[in-house]
């Protein structure tokens, strides 16, 4: 019974700790998100040639991380690289990059994007749950006050990108 | 049979062998069954508690796998919902979830259960077991990343299960094995114990039934057949020695049996006494010796029945543990009969040495009491038989020593050539007469001989032409001097020689001749011989001698051949013995013949004779060497001298005279003494000594002879009347060269003179006629070998001792070996031919 009460008291706090993580700390959560999801993924062999080994994160769109995330890649790694981080407004804009964020702004030139990045060894991941549909790879969603994400396999594999199937256990998977 | 106490022994050696065999067998397997089944049910809980922790940490990892996720997205509700499916695993009770820094991320535990967080090492895999818990904890990583810790609690309590069915199965085993061992003992131990058992049960039927010729039937060849084998060669041996022990009871019985026969049919008398000298039993011979019955004797103390204080002391030394003896006349008590006895006390002992009673023995000696008188005389009628032996042999030796002197000197005076022809009838006289005297003794012994049947036949090859001429011719003169014819007819188919008795034949003829010259006065004699020739080998030879004499009465005709028997006529004439035509009967009945006579007073008479001969093997009869007369030594040789030696003067002048006649210088002595002085003066080149003289006899004589200076060189010859062999070794001994016997013949003295002294004698033919050898007995030593050493030196004894009466009983005991040796030795010893009997048995 112990062991009982202690639990129930354990769970409590753990959901506590959601809850308000989901009110202050949304982005940063995704921020981390994108290291988290990235371990499951291998990009196509050749990704990395041209960036001078670095992991390059574009964002599209109104910026909704703030400076969270360059000051958490100042200190973390992606894939054992360092990270940079772009912002740009304009799909036209993208250069060299391996993970776009798509953020809500751009929520209706969603299919221009995915058709300008498709086949291109860029992790598509966007912030408007049912992108995914769209031919996006990832997106983001909440349910239940916790951070979700809808995976999309057939673009990935279509882009060349492998991915372990842990990624699935925890995501929704879109075709 | 000694029984050893069953208490004694433990619970095992009284258990059957058949229980002591299952026993051994399940004692064995029991303990070796149980470590098996130990180190298995180990390896068993060992594989199970592997297998348990193994499936955990499959378990473990798989779910961690599956947690990697919600971990790293910090999905709380999916890490829960993954650990709910525990659910789905049997074993698994719990599960917790750690992330990276040991903070419990999800838990879940089965329903009903309610199991701790575990306190375990969380960096490292681990797996225990705690209480009925096994933990496994598995640290969860993706890419070299340490994710967190994931922990399943399950519960043993299937291993649990697991190993106690694997226990109950294996005491199952363990009990179906026992089981089968039992029973596959039992009945595999039947092949151990059941000959075991039926060896035990055929002894226990031998010991009661006694019979041991059963075998016991063998099965296998294991060592229990071999025990079977042993078991009745044993059998075999008790058998064997049980018939043994039977055979030599019965023998012993057989034996008891015939002893006490003999002891009850013995005339000697046993008694059985014991320490004190009570008497326990006497055989029937004991009885009878002294008269009364068994039961008179037996349990009476000795002492109580012997009065006698000479056989008390018998007993008494007998009892004291010394041999006894008793002989003479002994009393009974009991019965008061008198005996002569002779008894023998032998103490008996026990092992220890103690007298436990005695033996007697009694023999009744009155028969021989009586006997031994009878014995005395007998000896002594032995003795005087020995003694007229001797005398009758003494006798004849004295009677022939003058008769030598007689005849040697009437031989010598015939030989005389200076001597007119009367004087030589006249010698011829003295010495046929001296020959007829030799005869008429001879006749004499000849007969006591006979009378004795002491004569044996001496069958030899002769000429029968040649013996009945010699005969004849012997009675020629006498014919011719009464103006008688003799007229010999012989048959042209006679035999020239004959196998017969030469001797005895010719005796006869002489005897009917001489008979017939004396009775005829007128007319003559007619000898007429022919012979039977039934068939060829053997054949009666006839001899009839026909004179015209005065016949014989008719009356007297049957007398005339019996002994010392004889006619009117032979009386009126006073010649002869009257034993002649006796002899000649006896001769012819010996020859296996017959002689009969017919006559009629003054018509003559008629005696015919046939005795059985045979044809001779031989042809030629070897002459008889013709002895030559010595008339002197040759001339151109020294003259020899001699010394004479002879207590008896006859013989010392015969010698003398014979010697000086051819040549020779004599001297002579008479006794040994006057030989030496003799020897000294006369220093003889040769001297014929007598042996036995008085004062010095003819050894001693020699003997100092032989010292004297000289002595070696003179020959000495001696001259003795011994005939014994014995004597002829001592005299050659005493120094003698040569040894001559008397009655010695003329030739005889110069054959020995010429070879001792080198000399040359002159020879003429000799007129004597007389050279009648004696039948060579054809014997030799080994011819004699067939006779046992004992009686050959009873028969030397004899001979040296001159016992004629004991050595003719000698020679008889040969007759059934050999009848012609045992003859041939018997006619010597009547002819008292010592001298060659000495020879054949001398040493």
């Amino acid at each position: 019974m112990t062991i009982h009460r202690y639990t129930l008291i354990f769970l409590f706090i753990v959901c506590g700790c959601l809850e308000s993580y989901t009110q202050t700390a949304e982005y940063e959560m995704k921020a981390v998100a994108f290291e988290k999801i990235s371990r499951f993924i291998e990009w196509p062999p050749d990704a990395f040639e041209k960036t001078n080994n670095e992991f390059i994160i574009t964002v599209l769109g109104k910026n909704p991380f703030g400076k969270i995330l360059d000051e958490i890649y100042a200190s973390h790694q992606i894939k054992n690289k360092n990270v940079r981080i772009k912002y740009i407004s304009n799909i036209q804009d993208l250069d060299e990059c391996h993970l776009l964020f798509i953020a809500r702004s751009e929520k209706s030139e969603i299919k221009k994007i995915v058709a300008r990045v498709k086949y291109k060894p860029i992790l598509t991941v966007s912030d408007e749950e049912g992108d995914a549909k769209e031919g996006c790879f990832i997106d983001f969603f909440e349910d239940d006050g916790r951070l979700h994400f809808d995976i999309n396999p057939k673009a990935m594999k279509a882009s060349h990108f492998s991915f372990d199937y842990k990624l699935l256990q925890v995501a929704r998977i879109v075709n | 049979m000694e029984k050893i106490p069953s208490k004694r022994r433990g619970l095992i050696s009284r258990l059957s062998i058949k229980n002591k065999l299952i026993l051994l067998v399940l004692t064995v397997l029991i303990p070796v069954i149980f470590i098996a089944f130990s180190l298995v049910l180990f390896w068993r809980i060992n594989d199970y508690k592997k297998d348990l922790v193994n499936a955990t940490i499959l378990y473990t990892r798989l779910m961690g796998e599956y947690c990697i996720s919600p971990l790293v997205f910090n999905d709380v509700k999916g890490s829960t919902e993954m650990l709910q499916k525990i659910e789905s695993l049997p074993d698994v009770y719990a599960a917790f979830l750690f992330d990276e820094k040991d903070t419990l991320v999800a838990s879940s535990q089965k329903e009903g259960e309610n199991i701790s967080r575990p306190r375990i090492n969380l960096l490292k895999p681990v797996a225990k077991f705690e209480s009925n818990l096994l933990m496994v904890g598995e640290p969860i990583g993706y890419h070299h990343r340490h994710y967190g810790t994931l922990v399943l609690v399950a519960s043993t309590s299937s291993l649990d299960a697991r190993i106690r069915y694997f226990v109950i199965l294996l005491l199952a085993v363990m009990g179906i094995l026992v089981l089968v061992s039992y029973f596959l003992t039992s009945w595999l131990q039947s092949f151990i114990s059941k000959p075991i058992l039926k060896l035990a049960e055929f002894t226990g039927l031998i010991s009661r039934e006694g019979n041991y010729t059963q075998r016991i039937p063998k099965e296998g060849d294991d060592e229990i057949g071999t025990l079977f084998d042993r078991f009745n060669e044993m059998l075999e041996q008790i058998w064997t020695r049980e018939q043994a022990s039977i055979e030599a009871g019965r023998e012993i019985r057989i034996a008891h049996e015939k002893l006490n026969l003999m002891l009850d049919n013995s005339p000697i008398g046993i008694l059985h006494y014991d320490q004190n000298g009570v008497v326990i039993t006497c055989n029937k011979g004991h009885t009878e010796i002294f008269h009364f019955r068994k039961e008179d004797l037996v349990g009476r103390d000795l002492h109580e029945t012997i009065h006698d204080a000479e056989m008390l002391k018998a007993l008494d030394k007998a009892l004291e543990g010394f041999p006894a003896y008793y002989s003479g006349l002994y009393v009974s008590t009991i019965s008061g009969v008198g005996v002569y006895v002779r008894a023998i006390y032998t103490p008996l002992f026990s092992d220890n040495g103690k007298v436990i009673g005695g033996v007697g023995i009694f023999e009744d000696i009155s028969e021989q009491k009586k006997s031994e008188k009878l014995q005395v005389e007998k000896e002594a009628a032995v003795f005087a038989n020995k003694a007229k032996s001797i005398f009758l042999a003494n006798m004849s030796h004295e009677i022939r020593t003058p008769l030598n002197a007689i005849l040697g000197f009437s031989q010598l005076m015939a030989r005389d050539h200076s001597l007119s022809a009367d004087q030589k009838e006249n010698v011829s006289i003295i010495n046929s007469s001296g020959e007829h005297l030799l005869a008429l003794i001879n006749d004499i012994l000849e007969m006591s001989k006979i009378e004795a049947g002491r004569i044996q036949l001496n069958i030899n090859d002769f000429s029968l032409h040649a013996m009945i001429d010699e005969v004849v011719s012997l009675f020629r003169p006498k014919a011719e001097e009464k103006n008688l014819y003799l007229k010999a007819e012989m048959k042209d188919d006679l035999p020239a020689f004959l196998k017969s008795d030469e001797g005895k034949i010719r005796q006869v003829l002489i005897n009917l001749l001489s008979n017939a010259v004396k009775f005829t006065d007128e007319g003559g004699i007619r000898l007429r011989v022919w012979t039977d020739k039934s068939n060829t080998g053997e054949f009666l030879l006839y001899a009839e001698v026909d004179d015209t004499g005065s016949g014989i009465a008719e009356d007297e005709l049957g007398k005339v051949f019996m002994h010392f028997e004889q006619t009117r006529s032979g009386r009126q004439a006073h010649v002869g013995t009257g034993l002649g035509l006796a002899i000649c009967k006896e001769y012819i009945h010996m020859m296996q013949g017959d002689i009969s006579v017919k006559s009629r007073p003054s018509e003559g008479s008629v005696f015919r004779f046939y005795v059985r001969a045979s044809e001779s093997a031989d042809k030629e009869i070897p002459n008889r060497e013709k002895i030559l007369d010595v008339i002197g030594i040759e001339p151109g040789q020294t003259r020899m001298r001699v010394l004479v030696v002879d207590d008896k003067e006859p013989n010392r002048k015969l010698l003398m005279k014979m010697l000086c006649a051819v040549g020779f210088t004599m001297q002579s002595a008479s006794n040994g003494m006057e030989a030496i002085e003799k020897f000294k003066s006369f220093k003889p080149d040769l001297i014929m000594m007598d042996m036995f003289m008085p004062e010095l006899d003819g050894f001693e004589a020699i003997k100092a002879i032989r010292r004297l200076p000289g002595g070696k060189e003179t020959k000495i010859i001696a001259v003795t009347a011994s005939v014994f062999e014995e004597d002829k070794h001592h005299i050659l001994e005493s120094g003698a060269d040569e040894f001559i016997k008397k009655p010695f013949r003329e030739h005889e003295i110069f054959d020995k003179i010429s070879e001792r002294l080198g000399i040359r004698f002159i020879y003429s033919e000799s007129s004597s006629a007389d050279n009648k050898e004696e039948t060579e007995d054809h014997l030799n030593r080994e011819m004699l070998e067939f006779i046992s050493p004992e009686l050959q030196s009873q028969i030397r004894e004899a001979i040296i001792n001159g016992d004629i009466q004991l050595l003719e009983d000698k020679i008889l005991i040969l007759m059934d070996a050999d009848q012609g040796v045992a003859e041939k030795l018997l006619s010597m010893v009547k002819a008292f031919r010592f001298d060659r009997l000495n020879q054949l048995f001398q040493v």
